[in-house]
């Protein structure tokens, strides 16, 4: 398997681009994030939420189309238009692009907003808008709607095994030559529903110790077959075991080949704790994906590794060290968002 | 691409059988059983007509395991016995992985839980953790302990189709040696209610492609498909039933819950399958189209098949006995397109009877003598999703 990251577009609880993210790893920008009391029925109890603010929608989308689509497909769309700046493949109409678009929970608001249609209005007259946009893959939709995309397109919602089937998908379609670049599109959103599971879970069902606050964001990478991408190349993809309420274990090895010595590396060091700082979604993979892609340092090889609910990214490198300001450290990041 | 995937086992339950063979012995005797909801009950003046599976499902001793899962199991075990696949050689002999299209198994639409959290009220974590837990292929890769990938399709009406266009390409190149392979879907009120807001259901059974169409109904039920490498099949002896020989998918660009009406995004998915394969559009003996019987598929589908095909390519809709069971329809139908390759035959579109210029497609009105070279079927989605899975028989 091999996948370019071409280009990157990016909502995170640290705002809207790939530059955000970066200072929001590195300590100099603070993640949105609100503190809520939920009634539980053994009394109340404190906990966050990670918001992900898509700012700047209108400077892309029209009013219009922005009017009839929800807010998940919104920050989606902008995403994938940021992603294809970045890739500097903005004007290019022949180009045969595919959507592979993945997520947890799917459009909870949207899901939610039919379900409060039929509970005040009655069975005889719920939101036919809602309905639609509450089908998973309507992201993919407005995304092919919108950039008119006329490439494949599919849909996959699997908790944690979500962002490594969506890259696999998307490199299978690259191999067989269905399409030039893929949108790997991946992401969640928040709903005060989502808070209060979150409450219950950490109350009475959790298996370990750490149950991480949630989080939204989304992400679209561009894949192609390039090997010298801008951002690296996935090369492998590995996974095993599935559990609820574990997890399961998910390594990616992402590949930097711009002058890539071949020496072993001299130095290893973790980079984790984004849930910390960013929340927790079933997709958070995706966010360990990009903070490797992103971290621009020369000759580097990076390994990354999910497991379970304290998901990680090892990083392997050889002789520049700089790359130690770049370890996030759970404490501080988590001091920083609070 | 595909030539060398063959599809050793089948399964399936929906309205019209506990099973595969039963269920083309019902289609074949154009024997359907609409009814009213009698899994839920909803405030309408019009109970739209279901297709429900009414006989029994596998037991499990964890009540927490829903409908979607048990209807998915049911399907699975056939298809495991029919391909002699034990939990020894999905455990621990081959690389199997697992993809399953859905729709309501994925999503969280607990009624009761969201209307009690909605009245301050404190409703336990039962219905999370049902929803969690079951997600059909994580579900699946856990109960059978699989090594190889897992991924649940929730792509709405073709992602039975596509789950096996993604099992296709996992054994293609070499991700895994076995795919169980599939879509799942129970009827849901939510879901029932959601069709009814769009105004897209009939009163009264279906009519795909009919004229004096009025709708779709919905159904459930769950098809599996086992699918193998070459190496994997002949290691193990396995017999072949049919191939899975190409697949494409394409999206129309067109609108959130309308196919494009000149079906372009079909033609090419069509056009892309036939492309992975080794055959042309003539090698093609019959179609199992999509076939809801609203307006706007019948027609989109219409004018693709009229253009790319001789009028005289056999067509049906087996939703005209299954009913819309939207994740599980595309793996319903190519269970039943293998299974009619086997038979040489395939059933009629019950329902039909008035020709409707605007969809230019006669479909099958008695079960028809068909060859057993290969067949065409064919999904289309909300969202605009177009999907086109082709297979062969082992008599080509």
């Amino acid at each position: 398997m091999k996948a370019g990251i071409s280009g990157l577009g990016m909502i995170t609880p640290f705002g809207v681009g790939v530059e955000h993210f970066w200072q929001g790893l590195r300590g100099r920008r603070k993640p949105q994030y609100v503190m809520e009391l939920i009634d539980l029925a053994q009394g109340q109890r404190e906990l966050g939420m990670f918001k992900a603010v898509a700012e700047g929608l209108k400077d892309y989308i029209s009013p219009a189309l922005l009017r009839r689509i929800d807010p998940l497909a919104q920050k989606a769309l902008l995403c994938s238009i940021l992603a294809l700046k970045d890739a500097g493949i903005v004007d290019d109409t022949n180009k045969n692009i595919g959507i592979v678009t993945g997520t947890g929970y799917g459009c909870l608001n949207a899901s939610f907003n039919f379900q409060d249609s039929l509970i005040d209005y009655g069975d005889s007259a719920p939101s036919p808008t809602d309905f639609i946009n509450s089908v998973h893959n309507s992201i993919c939709a407005q995304i092919s709607i919108a950039l008119k995309i006329t490439g494949p397109v599919t849909t996959i919602s699997s908790f944690e095994l979500t962002t490594a089937q969506v890259i696999e998908t998307a490199a299978a379609w690259l191999k067989q030559d269905s399409c030039d670049y893929v949108f790997a599109c991946i992401g969640d959103e928040n709903h005060m529903l989502r808070n209060y599971a979150t409450a219950l879970f950490k109350e009475g069902c959790a298996q370990d110790d750490v149950v991480y606050e949630p989080g939204e964001f989304f992400v679209s990478f561009v894949l192609s077959k390039d090997d010298n991408a801008k951002y690296g190349c996935i090369k492998e993809i590995q996974s095993s075991g599935f559990d609820y309420g574990v997890g399961c274990t998910v390594q990616y090895t992402l590949e930097i080949s711009q002058g890539n010595s071949g020496s072993e590396p001299s130095l290893s060091s973790e980079l984790s704790g984004i849930e910390r700082i960013c929340g927790y979604s079933p997709c958070v993979d995706a966010l360990y994906l990009c903070a490797a892609a992103v971290i621009k340092s020369k000759q580097v090889t990076l390994s990354g590794k999910a497991i379970g609910r304290q998901e990680r990214i090892i990083i392997k490198r050889g002789k520049d060290k700089c790359f130690q300001n770049y370890i996030i450290t759970g404490g501080k990041c988590l001091k920083h968002s609070h | 691409m595909a030539s060398t995937i063959k599809i050793t086992g089948l399964g399936a339950v929906c309205a019209s059988g506990g099973n595969v063979e039963q269920c083309l012995q019902n289609m074949y005797a154009g024997i359907r059983n609409p009814s009213p909801p009698s899994l839920f009950e909803a405030d309408l003046k019009v109970q739209y007509p279901v297709f429900e599976y009414k006989g029994r499902l596998p037991e499990e001793s964890n009540t927490m395991v829903t409908r979607s899962v048990r209807l998915l199991l049911k399907a699975l075990h056939e298809a495991l016995n029919q391909a002699q696949l034990t939990e020894s050689d999905l455990s621990s002999g081959y690389r199997v992985g697992v993809c399953i299209g859905t729709t309501v198994a994925c999503t969280l639409n607990n009624e009761q839980f969201y209307r009690a959290w909605k009245d301050n009220k404190t409703p336990g974590f039962e219905a999370i953790e049902r929803y969690l837990s079951n997600n059909p292929a994580l579900f699946i890769r856990k109960r059978y302990n699989l090594k190889g990938p897992a991924a649940t399709v929730a792509n709405a009406c073709s992602s039975g189709t596509d789950a096996i266009g993604i099992s296709m390409h996992w054994l293609s190149q070499d991700l895994c040696d076995i795919v169980i392979a599939g879509g799942t879907d129970e009827l849901c009120r939510t879901t029932y209610l959601g069709f009814a807001s769009l105004l897209v259901t009939s009163d009264e059974p279906c009519r795909p492609f009919d004229a004096r169409r009025k709708g779709l109904n919905l159904g459930e039920g769950a098809g599996v498909l086992v699918l193998e490498r070459d190496s994997a099949a002949n290691n193990r002896k396995a017999k072949a039933l049919a191939y899975a020989a190409g697949y494409g998918t394409a999206a129309d660009a067109f609108h959130c819950s309308s196919p494009h009406p000149d079906g372009t995004g079909l033609k090419k998915a069509i056009t892309f399958a036939l492309s992975q394969s080794t055959l042309n559009i003539r090698d093609i003996s019959f179609i199992n189209s999509h076939g809801t019987s609203t307006e706007a598929n019948d027609c989109a589908e219409g004018a693709i098949i009229s253009r790319l095909f001789s009028t005289e390519i056999p067509v049906t809709s087996t939703k005209s006995y299954t009913g819309h069971t939207l994740g599980a329809a595309g793996a319903l139908e190519a269970v039943f397109s293998v299974k009619s390759l086997c038979d040489g035959m395939i059933p009629a579109t019950l329902g039909f009877e008035h020709y409707d210029e605007k969809c230019m497609l006669s479909p099958t009105i008695k079960t028809t003598a068909v060859k057993t070279s290969a067949a065409l079927s064919t999904s289309l989605a909300f969202g605009g999703t177009n999907s086109a899975l082709l297979l062969t028989g082992t008599e080509q």
